[in-house]
């Protein structure tokens, strides 16, 4: 026993001793590596930066130039800069990174064995918003990990091609689907164009595709949809596909939405249903409905009566009346909402305008 | 000459900004907070402010506030550097006082050419 | 005389006290190399974690931060101007006035220009004290919502927060609390890369005693003066950090700190919210959700980001350092009691079947058999059941393994989020691990004991005096904006379980 003991202090020991030298070894390299890495990146930086704050006049090809250690080193503060310029001085920035060969690279090891480096060049590509990446992009939203699809989802719409819509849609129709809001995300990011195959996707058996397709219209301002819009809210199957048309069309802020949305907003449906729709019309600006949403406001249900008052409040005059006869007539107990919408009111809340009421800044 | 008071975090975006600027001519005072910056413009009031919104001890909002509420640099023009541009932001930076609002990422041309319309406008 | 069999009986127990140092120690090492793995995967991944991309969406799920707040005057308005500095596209801050008989609530009504607001508060989870008043920021009533209650204690605090809580996810933080700008951002990722599954995200904790706070921001990071604060740094490291970093991988985290953790909302109200009645309600939570979730047999996951978020101050003397780990061993002893029936159970998967084991076996009884040693082994070399040369052996591996736990985790942090950038810190890390192993784990064990000794005599004294105790930070923690670069005082108690 004893001698088992010994041995294992003799092993810890060295361990020990190894583990501490380890440790300081590690910090002695690592501070060292880290000066040179920046001593290598200082020069390349002051170039960049100058490089985009001309706009990229001049001195692309002496960025070309740089030695591949020096460029490394710098690199992580180009790819930045990427993000942070726009313009004239981002289109040379590309440049020059295309001209060094990082767009080809990137794409060849898109089909890389290790996930971290598919993900990394997803990233670059969508950095460099190479158009001519979108197809191996596309085919990269089916990979095996979760992470690889995502970056590939977030760069496909930095990129902004409209073509990636429908094999984005795809993506979320799987066993494991890439994040729904993500998705939403980068299809508003592709514009205007996609409204035609959104529109046509609110057909999609896959209940999620029919809600994403539903948020980025919304989000897009897709006015021409509203009536298609409408019809989901009133026909869906799925409470959630219902509740994300409520949502869109309030955002859509057409008048076309006032009917759909008074209807939802009936006793019997669903609260959740009921409080989405409630919301919408205050965010349309439907000043036609406030005896809807005033019939509203003792609603047992606290979303529904809470969304209704927050909603009048946004009505203008007629809102505004509707929530003080409330305060008037019911008893204390129960005009709290209409009671709390008003305090709001008189405040003045950051909120964005109603859309039909709108007038920009 | 002019003198133009930079508040941003990101020292990139501080280096171009100042960079481009300086090289057209202008004098720039550079803080990596709004602190610092509302001392800055304590100490010389500058003849335009280049804010970012989110910054840290003192939000780019709060700065402009200030800078309003002080004689010295109540009629300055104020532009807003933020990542985001919704309305809600936006109306927020116009309420606090603010002239201008760039969105980042930004050209630094379009940014050269707002701060020299900032400053003819009060030129005149 | 004494009789053999009692020296054999002694001699068998300090060889099974051996063999549990040894197991107890290598199920650290296993989770500390776990971390190191999950470390080297997260810093891999850090070029596409896409967070410019999160904080640019319009889409990213909004956020409610409740800040429960009992007698914070001194450190609040430091604390509410600071997170509302975070960088995140839409969140609000809801903080909770439980009962404060200090200057907390005047002090934030002055600074922010509180109108109150005779808002609606629903219901959805259960609360004790009742609300007074609401209001909001003049100028962001959307952003800062104040609320004032009586003092029902932090649970209740927390439970109210959640009621008045508008967004999807919601954010429990220390008043005291430093959050780094990208706290929220960190934390909120896995909810948006994986929203069917993820339900419970934890953030790391670290020491703030020592670092440099400028404007709620810790600016400059470096050891703590006092020994006893440093020791507790080595420890966050290995037991907290790198002991939840490893949980998260094997998919059994089962403690959330109270002092930053993220939820789905709807959740916490369909499990109705915090115990109010349980000493570690944070830790509580976090079972109490697996529990639920495991039962009807979701697809979840509990995970803990990696990136170092929430700054917090740590007791600088024994008492309180002995108090709050009274505390946490008491809460941890009632947990696994109102848990119990899922330990074991293989309805409740690696939860049932491995993690709470091991915080019965490793955690709960660790300090018991650390004092045990301390006890029989000179016991043992009393009356010779055992010779001296074998308690100096016995001593050295038992320790010498601690020690060599400690270092391998203060290894792991150098190579990779090396937060500490002097030299002389790495020097006092090197040997504040010795003083770990060697006299704090003992004094704290017997504190521990203590609290499970309290546990077991009985549950009706909680309600009492207990709940308070942890919920009072005391006094001045000027983390001035404007002032500047002083270091934040010392809290009395970290109010929760880290």
């Amino acid at each position: 026993m004893l001698r088992i003991f010994t041995i294992a202090i003799a092993v810890l020991a060295v361990v020990i001793a190894v583990l501490s030298v380890a440790i300081v070894s590690a910090r002695v390299v690592r501070t060292a590596r880290a000066r040179r890495q920046s001593a290598l990146a200082a020069a390349p930086r002051k170039q960049l930066l100058a490089f985009v704050a001309d706009n990229g006049e001049e001195g692309a090809d002496d960025l070309v130039a740089i030695g591949e250690d020096a460029w490394r080193a710098a690199e992580p503060a180009a790819v930045a800069l990427l993000g942070k310029v726009r313009g004239e001085a981002h289109r040379a920035l590309v440049d020059v990174f295309t001209r060094r060969g990082v767009g080809l690279r990137a794409r060849r090891a898109l089909r890389d064995r290790s996930p971290v480096r598919r993900a990394r060049a997803a990233q670059t590509l969508g950095d460099l918003e190479l158009r001519e990446a979108v197809g191996d992009l596309c085919d990269l939203l089916a990979d095996r990990h979760a992470e690889v699809r995502i970056v590939a989802v977030r760069a496909l719409g930095r990129i902004g091609e409209p073509g990636a819509a429908w094999r984005l849609l795809a993506s979320l129709d799987r066993s494991d689907p890439t994040p729904a809001l993500l998705v939403t995300d980068a299809l508003v990011q592709l514009g205007p164009d996609v409204e035609v195959t959104l529109s046509a996707a609110l057909d999609h058996p896959q209940a999620r595709v029919r809600a994403v397709c539903l948020d980025a219209l919304g989000l897009l301002g897709a006015t021409g949809t509203a009536g298609r819009v409408a019809r989901v809210l009133r026909d869906d199957p799925e409470l959630d596909v219902r509740i994300a048309a409520a949502a869109t069309l309030g955002k859509l802020g057409t008048p076309a939405g006032i009917a759909p949305l008074a209807e939802a907003l009936r006793p019997g449906r669903p609260a959740a249903l009921r409080a989405a729709a409630a919301k919408a019309l205050g965010e349309l600006g439907a000043k036609s409905a406030v005896a809807d949403l005033e019939a509203q406001l003792g609603d047992p249900a606290y979303r529904v009566a809470h969304e209704a008052a927050h909603a009048l409040r946004r009505l203008g005059p007629a809102g505004r009346a509707a929530l003080e006869r409330r305060v008037a007539a019911a008893d204390p107990a129960e005009g709290g909402h209409a009671r709390e919408a008003l305090a709001m009111l008189a405040i003045g809340t950051a909120d964005p305008a109603p859309v039909l009421a709108g007038v920009g800044p | 000459m002019t003198r133009v008071l930079l508040a941003e975090d990101d020292p990139d975006i501080r280096h171009l900004v100042s960079y481009k600027l300086t090289r057209a001519g202008v004098e720039v005072t550079c803080a990596a907070d709004g602190f610092t910056a509302v001392q800055e413009a304590r100490r010389t009031p500058p003849d335009i402010a280049l804010l970012d919104v989110r910054m840290p001890r003192m939000s780019g909002l709060d700065v402009c506030r200030e800078l309003r509420a002080t004689p010295a640099t109540a009629g300055i023009p104020i532009i807003m550097l933020t990542a985001r541009a919704r309305r809600q932001d936006l109306e927020a930076a116009y309420a606090a006082g603010a002239s201008d609002y760039i969105v980042k990422p930004f050209s630094p041309r379009d940014l050269l050419a707002r701060v020299e319309a900032a400053l003819g406008r009060v030129r005149i | 005389m004494i009789e053999e069999w009692t020296r054999d009986l002694l001699r068998i127990t300090d060889v099974a006290i051996f063999v549990y140092f040894v197991l107890l120690n290598s199920s650290y090492l296993v989770l500390i190399v776990l971390a190191g793995q999950e470390f080297f995967r997260h810093l891999r991944r850090t070029t596409f974690a896409g967070a410019d991309d999160m904080f640019r969406s319009p889409l990213t799920l909004p956020v409610s931060v409740i800040v429960p707040a009992y007698n914070e005057g001194p450190g609040i308005i430091a604390a509410v101007q600071a997170m509302t500095a975070l960088r995140y596209p839409r969140y609000e801050i809801v903080v909770v006035d439980d009962g404060s008989t200090d200057e907390t609530f005047a002090l934030l009504q002055q600074q922010f220009d509180l109108v109150e607001v005779p808002k609606v508060v629903p219901a959805e989870v259960p609360t004790r004290g009742r609300v007074l008043s609401v209001h909001v920021a003049r100028a962001n009533p959307e952003t800062l919502v104040v609320v004032r209650k009586e003092n029902g204690g932090k649970a209740d605090a927390l439970n109210v927060g959640l009621n008045v809580a508008r967004h999807p996810l919601v954010c429990m933080v220390d008043a005291d609390s430093v959050l780094d700008p990208d706290a929220l951002l960190s934390v909120a990722k896995p909810f948006g890369d994986d929203p069917l599954r993820v339900a419970a995200c934890g953030g790391v904790i670290r020491i703030a005693n020592g670092c440099t706070v400028v404007g709620g921001r810790v600016v400059d990071v470096r050891m703590p003066r006092s020994w006893l604060l440093r020791v507790q740094v080595v420890e966050y490291l290995r037991a907290f950090l790198m002991g939840r970093t490893g949980w998260s991988r094997l998919g059994g985290l089962v403690v959330i700190s109270g002092a930053f953790g993220v939820f789905r909302r709807d959740l916490l109200v369909r499990i109705g919210g915090l115990d109010h009645d349980t000493i570690g309600e944070d830790a509580e939570l976090v079972v109490r959700l697996h529990h639920y979730l495991r039962e009807r047999g979701e697809d979840y996951r509990v995970v803990f980001v990696a990136e170092p978020v929430s700054w917090s101050e740590a007791p600088s003397t024994m008492r309180v350092l002995g108090r709050q780990r009274r505390r946490w061993h008491r809460g941890i002893a009632e947990i696994l009691s109102k848990h119990r029936r899922m330990i074991l159970n293989p309805r409740y998967g690696r939860i049932g079947m491995v993690a709470l084991p091991y915080y019965v076996l490793f955690e709960l009884l660790a300090p018991f058999v650390e004092l045990g040693a301390l006890v029989l082994l000179p016991l043992g070399l009393w009356i010779d059941a055992i010779n001296v040369d074998f308690a100096i052996r016995f001593a050295l591996v038992a320790y010498g393994y601690g020690l060599l736990v400690s270092l391998t985790a203060l290894f792991i942090e150098e190579v990779s989020f090396h937060r500490y950038p002097r030299a002389a810190d790495l020097a006092r890390g090197l040997v504040a691990a010795v003083i770990e192993n060697f006299g704090y784990r003992q004094i704290l064990a017997a504190y521990q004991v203590y609290g499970a000794w309290g546990a077991w005599r009985g549950k009706q004294a909680v309600w009492g005096a207990m709940q308070r105790e942890g919920f009072s930070s005391p006094p001045p923690a000027v983390v001035g904006p404007p002032p500047a670069s002083e270091p934040v005082p010392a809290a009395d108690v970290t109010p929760s379980r880290d």
